[in-house]
């Protein structure tokens, strides 16, 4: 996460940051790590909070409104979940996941294969073979 | 707090037996453990229900989550645990990597991404 703010400006639709900052009700005491990470982003004003001027109604709150200001805008999507992304992509919007990005890092050399074999294999349980072997073959390309 | 009702349910004498057992063990009135189990077993139900539509990719996490009523990123880590692909093969990391070449002006990213 914390890479992202060196290759994007990042901005945050406030239905997301709702979101990332929720508590659970089972639990009021715990914060996760990410709500963590991003109050300290936010305190070190590391991205910007903006809403969209109109919503597409579609998926969640946050997904709706992240989609909907990356349309208006014509930014790149920062995401991580097929149903939006395939749907931001049939909208034209170029959307970018978390393998990808480690693809860039390592071609943009801030990090080296064996970083980035990491954090591909941090993300295993959640992500599809296939797609994880596209992102380690174009690791190997990159490094051969 | 939102305003309370009566519902009324009919039990067996065993559960009826287990419930008093229950509440005694765990200091409880009997109305508070029903209440209680009763409160973890609707949650226990949504997030079932959440899980079976994202995985059956009707919903979105978002969409999931909602359904759940829990946060984002509670409903996020229940799929982390549960080893639930989130990012399948219909992803194209091709396209991802030729967007991000172009922007960056990376071209060995570019050649990699034309080879996929």
């Amino acid at each position: 996460m914390p890479y992202l703010f060196d290759y994007f400006k990042i901005f945050v639709a406030p239905e997301v940051e709702d979101e990332i900052l929720a508590r659970d009700v089972r639990f009021p005491n715990v914060v996760y790590g990410y709500s963590k990470l991003y109050e300290v982003f936010k305190e070190d004003k590391r991205f910007q909070i903006l809403s969209p001027q109109s919503r597409l109604g579609q998926f969640g709150l946050g997904e709706d409104a992240a989609i909907s200001l990356a349309l208006e805008r014509n930014w790149m999507l920062l995401i991580n979940d097929v149903r939006p992304y395939n749907y931001a992509r049939a909208r034209g919007i170029p959307t970018v996941s978390v393998p990808a990005f480690v693809v860039l890092l390592l071609s943009s050399g801030t990090i080296h294969k064996g970083a980035a074999e990491a954090k591909l294999q941090a993300i295993q349980y959640n992500t599809s073979p296939a797609l994880l072997d596209a992102a380690r073959n174009a690791i190997t390309a990159l490094t051969s | 707090m939102s305003a309370t009702s009566t519902k009324s349910i009919r039990l067996t004498e065993e559960e009826i037996e287990l419930i008093r057992n229950l509440a005694k063990q765990e200091y409880l009135s009997e109305s508070a453990l029903l209440k209680k189990l009763f409160r973890e077993g609707l949650r226990n139900h949504l997030t079932e229900m959440a899980v079976t539509a994202y995985t059956k990719g009707m919903v979105s996490i978002g969409e999931a989550a909602q359904m759940a009523k829990m946060p984002y990123l509670a409903f996020f880590e229940e799929l982390r645990r549960r080893r639930i692909v989130v990012l399948d093969e219909s992803i194209n990391l091709k396209a991802e990597l030729s967007d991000l070449a172009e922007k960056f002006e990376d071209e060995r990213l570019a050649k990699v991404a034309g080879n996929m």
